[in-house]
């Protein structure tokens, strides 16, 4: 047997993780209409619960909320003393330990189910991808909170030695026997979902929810009870296959939402309806990346292009193509609708306020908070993007920061590497990144929704791989550091390091914050602007329903390359800003799965105004929300696992955002104010 | 769940208020770094007058600044108790001002290093505890950083702003690139110690004095003893980054200088589901050894694991501390493996240092040290002495031109082992060490197989070209 028949067959582990974890996600999404992004931090958590079982008898409990924390900060004392893990009496036998974290797992689904998800039945795709994509980021924190992010915790297989330490020898190809027992163990499970969806009573009921809720509440099924058991089901197989996967991988709190991005594909090349094709189909893309890998080495024709980790983006828009639109609908998703767009009103006092303040504190402000200005703008400017393309069009983008980072390349090579001046050279890498987001946003023509986001989250991966990490001027990584000199016109300088003539010792100095916040403002006009505009309209015709949009003469291709377009050029200028503020460009800066941070606090500030692009920015890392916030309690390791809790709450209670509580309350006030008055008026 | 839409914001903001509150209160004390907190605070070590001011006044040539090999026991051991009072010299004077000692360190986000922090604290408790730097009390301000860029260039400017901050200490800084920008000589040319080298850029930042030999040189030596030993034909594999990337023309490139070959280099991804394929595919069945430049220990398993399901346990195994630890240890998952490292770290018991090293942490009750913290407390070593010999040359708080001084003054002998001078070779500035060694675990011990070899780091010049 040749090389690359091996290379298959060897595929069958990294086939059967990849095959288990899709499965899970079309089990989730037929009971509940979610793509779990979280199914690999769930199967992650259970894991590591296992391993505490096993090893030390201890459960992990995950940071709760302190009732009388305000009161323990303001008197110093300590009245709770909270676990972090609870001791079952030592070490337990491994079946046991393995039926008490698939216990746990079915008791986190259900949480989930009541907690979160039924919450959000009606709510559209965008708020789920979000509550889900912060239950990913809460449940890794939480892993690195209680075990740490570097080593990984000793874990003892479940699979026989006997299976593990033999090996088959397959036409003269040696393959470990536990490799195939991975698989056979996938794809029994494979086989018993479809059973029990095509044959049982809970599958029929299943279904039927997933046809049409109401038509089966009304037949007497219990849709509601059918998801939850379907979520229970769910995590405890997200659990089971983290258990007995983790002593191959190796255990830790990111690696399974890593190969989210193959499963992923799998579960849409199965329009995230067929357990076999799902589980089939991400063998198929094991097989086809360790097929590529071997023949980048094997061949020296070959391009290496990292083309193994391109593919699923490749199954997944040869997917579109083929099978094309969307994903099947449940008639509760159709009810939801994103957060209103509103038209900004142009205040003059008010706005000329709020940028003198952001002025005064670039200029004045004590040190944290110059740079939390600085960092909050620049964020700002980056949500902005997201505003046009997932406020106004509804079209959710998982790829803005690969954007960024194709501009900061671009800054490179044209600033830095062939001497073009600013504000050429960060124009044209600006250029370039609209360019990317025209060709990113081709599949948009065809899918929408959660389906789009898994698309562009692979578009990420693939400028990730390609251009990235390819050969070419865009490259990044290995590239020793190229840094960029301060941005200056007509002899003006405005980095973080030019002169100033207040504070201008102290880095950053307000030059380059006074630049921010002039861009800001700009792209703050241009963006309002479009909301006013007949394209802006037509946008938001498009995000409310495609079909009328279309019947009503509007162009519905061209408004989606439109808004991927301009929201690519935002983002671009956000990293340009951005490379000049760090004076230098790394590739970790760029990492794919900071995307779904990236939407996530998006959509915690308010996905479709100005203002909520202005609260999210806050919100990025050491802006000045967090930098503020932090004066009153020091948030330190539980930041990101906070930001998890409060995405989930957000989606849940207040699926608007911080904008639009804001709003509600203000329109509140105006109308207990207004009732006051009719009140106090005389008759 | 809510059933009025009153309930709701209500509800939830109690729930945010709680759980943001809970940072304050509900396990603080019981993350590692607290609940290991150390055994000697700072306020009692500024309180140790007299030892700081008799430390003092026997301070004051570097070159007696001693090294802590010389250390006989944890009581009196250590650099700081060797610039030692003179008993019969009476005592009181002034306290000395403080050393302000400006660290960063990753700490928070999903790739964090918080034992580092942890190491750092301890550290400085401990020369605290013996008299400080030159008999100032030493001022920690332990700067967090996360895993993204902003947090340490954050840091790296609020260092850079603070005139009192002569110096800053760099743990563990992986998005370092803007922290050399801006407190390197490009920026306010700040006095950078430590860091580990795990990136070509690292090595060769001007105004950097890291004590860590870098990939490179760890795989020269590596390279270098499995010549020694016969293996002439190796796989490499390595990890799909920017230090897999560099390495991987390097270690053909020296391999075949050295009279060896490599057959197949295969690049794997970060997070890989299965080793197998890669090992397979690197035809580690037909070569006499395998190097593993995946710098991740989640990767150590799975390897033993893949060439175990291969039946090449024996093939000899050449790569970095990543799989140096005790769980790796009991497990025998590095069992035979050829370790490279910079330092005698994992060869506890065996000389003064360790001992040295297992007292502070057993006296901080936090612990064994594993991992980086090892390397870590060389490069803390490294600083101590460095500053002891600026504030003895400036006869009070050293400026950072005399840190810069001393730094390239003369070659420094450190704790757990190794010799370093600053600046390094030719354009490997930062490179202060290029010395590492082989160990190997036998039987559940770590065992040394080669002495302190430094690698000629100018060889390396080839992959700068370009």
């Amino acid at each position: 047997m040749g090389p690359y028949a091996q290379q298959v067959l060897l595929s069958s582990g990294a086939g059967a993780i990849f095959a288990a974890l899709a499965i899970g996600l079309v089990l989730t999404y037929r009971a509940s209409g979610v793509i779990n992004f979280a199914h690999g931090a769930i199967a992650t958590w259970v894991a590591y619960t296992y391993t505490s079982l096993q090893n030390d008898g201890d459960i992990p409990i995950p940071p709760l909320p302190n009732p009388v924390a305000p009161i323990e900060g303001i008197f110093d004392v300590e009245i709770f003393d909270f676990p972090t893990f609870v001791s079952m009496g030592g070490p337990w036998p491994e079946g046991w330990a393995v039926l008490g974290a698939l216990t746990i797992a079915a008791l986190l689904g259900l949480l989930l189910h009541f907690g979160v998800f039924r919450a959000l039945r009606y709510q559209p795709p965008l708020t789920k991808v979000v509550a889900s994509v912060g239950i990913m980021l809460a449940f890794q924190s939480a892993i690195v909170l209680r075990y740490g992010g570097t080593r990984p915790p000793r874990i003892e297989p479940i699979i026989p030695d006997g299976l593990r330490t033999s090996t088959a020898n397959v036409f003269g190809s040696i393959v470990p026997w536990d490799r195939f027992a991975l698989l056979a163990i996938t794809l029994a499970m494979t086989a018993g979902l479809w059973f029990l969806f095509r044959y049982s009573r809970y599958g029929l009921h299943t279904r039927a929810s997933a046809e049409n809720e109401q038509y089966a509440t009304l037949l007497g099924i219990a849709a509601d009870r059918q998801a939850a058991l379907s979520w229970m089901l769910g995590t405890v197989l997200a659990g089971f296959v983290g258990i007995l996967v983790a002593p191959t991988t190796s255990l830790t709190p990111t690696n399974f939402t890593l190969f989210i991005v193959p499963a992923l594909g799998a579960a849409l090349l199965a329009r995230f309806t067929s357990f076999w094709v799902a589980a089939l189909g991400a063998v198929g893309i094991a097989m086809g990346q360790n097929v590529l890998l071997f023949a980048e080495i094997d061949q020296d024709w070959f391009p290496s292009l990292n083309l193994d980790a391109v593919l699923p983006l490749a199954i997944i828009v040869g997917a579109m193509v083929v099978r094309g639109e969307v994903l099947p609908g449940r008639g509760a998703i159709e009810a939801g609708r994103l957060p209103q767009a509103f038209v900004a009103r142009w205040r003059p006092t008010l706005a000329g306020f709020w940028v003198a303040a952001a002025a005064a504190v670039v200029v004045w402000g004590p040190f944290d908070y110059r740079i939390g200005m600085t960092n909050t703008m620049i964020g700002a400017i980056l949500v902005l993007s997201l505003v046009v393309v997932t406020g106004y069009v509804g079209q959710i983008s998982l790829a803005q920061l690969a954007f960024t980072g194709v501009a900061a390349a671009g800054l490179a090579a044209f600033g830095t590497d062939a001497g073009i001046p600013f504000p050429i050279a960060p124009l044209l890498a600006a250029a370039v990144a609209t360019l990317f987001g025209l060709v990113v946003a081709l599949p948009a023509l065809r899918v929408r929704g959660a389906s789009l986001a898994i698309v562009t989250l692979a578009a990420a991966v693939a400028i990730d791989q390609l251009v990235f990490r390819g050969d070419g001027w865009f490259r990044i990584e290995g590239v020793p550091n190229r840094s960029f000199d301060d941005p200056s016109l007509f002899g003006v300088e405005f980095g973080p390091s030019s002169s100033f003539p207040i504070n201008g010792d102290e880095l950053p100095t307000p030059a380059f914050g006074l630049f921010v916040l002039v861009v800001l403002v700009l792209l703050a006009i241009m963006v309002s602007r479009l909301r006013q505009s007949r394209l802006g309209e037509q946008m938001l015709a498009v995000r409310a329903n495609e079909r009328a949009a279309a019947a009503a003469g509007v162009n519905v291709a061209g408004i989606k390359l439109a808004a991927f377009g301009i929201a690519a050029f935002i983002a671009a200028v956000a990293g340009t800003l951005n490379a000049y503020k760090l004076g230098t460009i790394q590739i970790t800066n760029y990492t794919v799965l900071t995307n779904l941070a990236i939407l996530a606090f998006a959509y915690l500030g308010g996905i479709s105004s100005i203002t909520g692009a202005l609260y999210a920015g806050t919100l990025f890392s050491a802006g000045i929300g967090v930098v503020v916030g932090e004066e009153f309690i020091d948030l330190g390791r539980y930041e990101a696992y906070v930001a998890g809790v409060a995405l989930v709450l957000t989606a849940i209670v207040n699926p608007e955002g911080i904008d639009g509580f804001d709003r509600a309350q203000r329109e509140r006030l105006r109308r207990w104010w207004r009732r006051r008055r009719a009140a106090m008026a005389p008759a | 769940m809510f059933r009025t839409s009153r309930q709701l914001p209500i509800l939830s903001a109690v729930l945010a208020v709680c759980l943001i509150a809970a940072a304050c209160g509900d396990d603080a004390g019981e993350d590692p770094a607290d609940s290991q907190a150390p055994a000697v605070s700072e306020e009692a070590a500024a309180a140790d007058t007299d030892s700081a001011s008799e430390a003092d006044s026997t301070a004051e040539a570097p070159d007696d600044a001693d090294t802590m090999d010389d250390t006989e026991t944890p009581d009196d051991a250590g650099t700081a108790d060797d610039a030692a009072p003179d008993a019969a010299e009476p005592a009181p004077e002034e306290p000395k001002a403080p050393i302000k000692f400006g660290a960063i360190n990753m700490q928070d986000g999903v790739i964090a290093f918080p034992e580092v922090g942890e190491s750092i604290e301890i550290w400085v408790d401990y020369w605290n505890a013996n008299g400080g730097i030159n008999g100032h009390p030493v001022e920690l301000e332990l700067c967090t950083a996360g895993d993204d860029a902003e947090s340490a260039l954050a840091c790296a400017q609020r260092f850079a702003n603070d005139d009192s901050v002569e110096f800053v200490y760099l743990g563990v800084v992986i998005n370092s690139a803007a922290v050399y920008e801006t407190l390197g000589p490009a920026g306010v040319n700040k006095p950078m110690l430590g860091n580990l080298l795990f990136d070509v850029p690292d090595q060769l930042q001007p105004g950097l004095y890291s004590t860590d030999p870098g990939t490179l040189a760890l795989a020269y030596e590596a390279l270098r003893y499995a010549v020694e030993e016969g293996t002439t034909s190796m796989a490499v594999v390595v990890d799909d980054s920017d230090v897999g990337e560099a390495t991987l023309g390097l270690v053909d490139f020296v391999f075949s200088s050295l009279g060896g070959e490599t057959t197949t280099a295969v690049k794997v991804a970060t997070g890989q589901a299965d080793f197998l394929p890669a090992l397979t595919a690197a035809g580690v069945a037909d070569t006499q050894g395998l190097i593993l430049l995946i710098g991740e220990s989640a990767a150590c398993q799975p390897t033993r694991d893949g060439l175990e399901a291969l039946g090449l346990g024996d093939l000899p195994v050449y790569l970095g501390e990543w799989c140096v630890g005790e769980e790796f240890r009991e497990a025998g998952t590095s069992e035979g493996w050829r370790t490279v490292i910079g330092h005698n770290g994992p060869l506890f018991g065996s000389d003064p240092d360790s001992d040295l090293v297992h007292q502070v942490y057993d006296d901080a009750g936090a612990g064994k040290p594993f991992g980086l913290i090892l390397p870590n407390l060389v490069n803390m070593d490294f600083a101590f002495q460095v500053l002891e010999a600026a504030a003895a040359e400036a006869g009070g708080l050293p400026t950072a031109e005399q840190v810069h001084a001393a730094a390239t003054a003369r070659p420094y002998e450190l704790l757990l082992g190794p010799t370093v001078s600053c600046p390094g070779p030719g354009l490997w500035v930062s490179t202060c060490n290029s010395g590492a060694r082989v160990i190997t675990l036998e039987d559940g011990q770590w065992v040394g197989l080669s002495p302190f070899n430094a690698a000629p780091m100018t060889f390396f010049d080839v992959l700068l070209e370009g």
